[in-house]
């Protein structure tokens, strides 16, 4: 018998919607403690705003459960479903506090945060943007604010990886360590480093790849601008 | 001249090759630069992997994929303020409860039944949403204890909303929250178990006050619980808490004649009682909210 959210862990998402179009409670509540980190902490790192994020979330889940019956899995996953909704939500947010903010003469510079040099703390941080991204914005706005959603969400996957394997990632692309100088770092073997960055990138792929047009859309942002190589951080 | 003849690798070592260029950040970039399946002279090792390249689409594939990933991540962590540790961030408590309260109290508005709209529900639980989301509770409430019409406390100013069949019980929930949330005044304050964790909130207007709980499991046979005003060292009871579902609520209304309010210092709790009613809790203290802060 079902009775708790936990008994459906094993359910595919597919089969989840098709229950909440039926007003299944628990499959509901399935379903917002399978995506709701993701969409939230994806939101949080793209606006810098918990309560905008728990509007965002509450408009993507109250949508799903309003409009179960339109989700088509052929089309896409769930989690890109509600990504979807949230990123649409959101960069509207982006953009509504940017004309606000244009409106009070204060510079773009000083809403889009700087290449990390400004010190802005902690996992809340809205998504950052390189230097340049000020002169993108004006050419391309929208090309901005989708690369600043992708960021979010790049690095909210990220975010959820085991330890270990968060650790090495880090080290590997905001460090720009080589493989071997991370095993020097960490003190570990050098086969072990490989090993937990080989299922940390398998984990990314199957995460991100899960998200139609996500992997797309990393290629297409980061074309943007030419992410620092790792050459000249060190 | 001719570039040299190359010799594609098999496919089992391009593989392997793939998977450890993907190791290193830009590695991939760097070869997918090279004109694919036209290795330069001077590509060593992976001009024989570009020749395998240019005849294998499976090895292609997954280097284009391995490549977007690989971009994808540095463009996101590559900026990272130096010694930044990503960290999950996880969504309140409360939100689940609201969110969850919300669909089936929708549910069970768009059942046909006596004197309710499916607007209510849509209407009211987004709102509550929003209220628990925003810490307007930040201000300090400058309240008096209860208008003085009628004396007494604060607990017996609030009527239980009483006639509801539990099957409609949320949607009653669902009108009180949007009275308190129509009111330019209402508060709303976090709920916490005794480990201090969210565990729901409280929300309150000068007519009304509802309580959602999220972490509350069915009260074991026999017990109950109760929801309690303590101020002052004294404390009265006001209800017990039901459920539906997996929420725990509370919710009641001030008479015509008084108001909601609370004196500096009052607490909210809910205990977990055995016995039969007494004169202030006895059981141990499970929920708790400060009305004040």
């Amino acid at each position: 018998m079902i009775d708790r959210p936990d008994d459906l862990l094993d359910v595919p998402d597919d089969v989840l919607v098709g229950r909440i179009a039926m007003g299944d409670e628990l499959a509901f509540a399935a379903a917002y403690d399978r995506h709701a980190g993701l969409v939230y902490g994806s939101v949080v790192r793209f606006l810098g705003d918990r309560e905008s994020a728990a509007e965002i979330v509450q408009d993507a889940f109250l949508s799903l459960w309003r409009r179960a019956d339109q989700f088509d899995p052929r089309v896409g996953s769930l989690s890109a479903w509600l990504l979807g909704i949230a990123r649409h939500r959101a960069i509207d947010r982006f953009r509504a506090e940017a004309r606000r903010a244009a409106s009070r003469s204060i510079p773009l510079s000083a809403l889009l945060p700087d290449d990390g040099r400004s010190g802005a703390s902690g996992d809340e941080s809205p998504a950052i943007v390189n230097a340049d991204d000020e002169a993108q914005s004006v050419r391309d706005p929208a090309a901005v604010a989708d690369r600043r959603w992708v960021q979010a969400v790049v690095r909210n996957v990220v975010a959820g990886l085991p330890v270990a394997e968060r650790e090495v990632v880090l080290l590997a692309y905001a460090g720009g360590l080589s493989q071997s100088e991370i095993a020097e770092h960490l003190g570990a073997p050098i086969g072990t480093v490989k090993s937990r960055t080989r299922r940390a990138l398998a984990r990314l792929r199957g995460l991100l790849g899960d998200v139609p047009d996500m992997i797309e859309e990393i290629g297409r942002g980061a074309t943007l601008t030419t992410a620092p190589e790792r050459a000249t951080r060190r | 001249m001719s570039a040299p003849e190359v010799n594609p690798m098999d496919h089992a070592a391009a593989h392997e090759r793939l998977a450890d260029l993907a190791l290193e950040p830009g590695a991939m970039e760097r070869l997918l630069r090279q004109p694919g399946g036209t290795p330069a002279p001077d590509m060593g090792p992976d001009a024989s992997l570009l020749a395998h390249l240019g005849t294998c689409q499976i090895c292609t594939a997954e280097l284009d994929a391995s490549g977007r990933l690989d971009r994808g991540l540095r463009d996101a962590l590559s900026t990272l303020p130096n010694g930044e540790r990503l960290q999950a961030a996880e969504p309140p408590a409360a939100l689940r409860t609201a969110i969850l309260a919300a669909a089936g109290a929708e549910r069970r508005a768009a059942t046909p039944g006596p004197a309710r709209s499916t607007d209510t529900g849509r209407r009211a639980w987004p709102a509550l949403v929003e209220a628990i989301a925003r810490p307007r509770w930040a201000g300090a409430i400058a309240a008096v204890l209860i208008a003085a019409l009628l004396g007494g406390v604060a607990g017996s100013r609030i009527q239980r909303l009483g006639g509801e069949p539990s099957s409609d019980s949320l949607v009653g929930v669902v009108s009180t929250v949007e009275r308190i949330l129509e009111s330019p005044t209402h508060r709303v304050v976090p709920l916490r178990a005794a480990s201090g964790a969210a565990a729901g909130s409280v929300a309150w207007s000068r007519q009304d006050f509802a309580v959602l709980a999220s972490s509350l499991a069915p009260a074991p046979g026999g017990q109950v619980y109760r929801c309690w005003l303590v101020w002052a060292g004294q404390a009265d009871e006001i209800g017990e808490m039901d459920f539906a579902g997996s929420t725990a609520y509370w919710t009641g209304t001030a008479g015509s004649w008084a108001s909601v309010t609370f004196e500096p210092g009052t607490r909210f709790e809910v205990t977990l009682e055995s016995g039969p009613q007494a004169a202030g809790p006895v059981g141990p203290a499970v929920l708790s909210a400060s009305l004040d802060g």
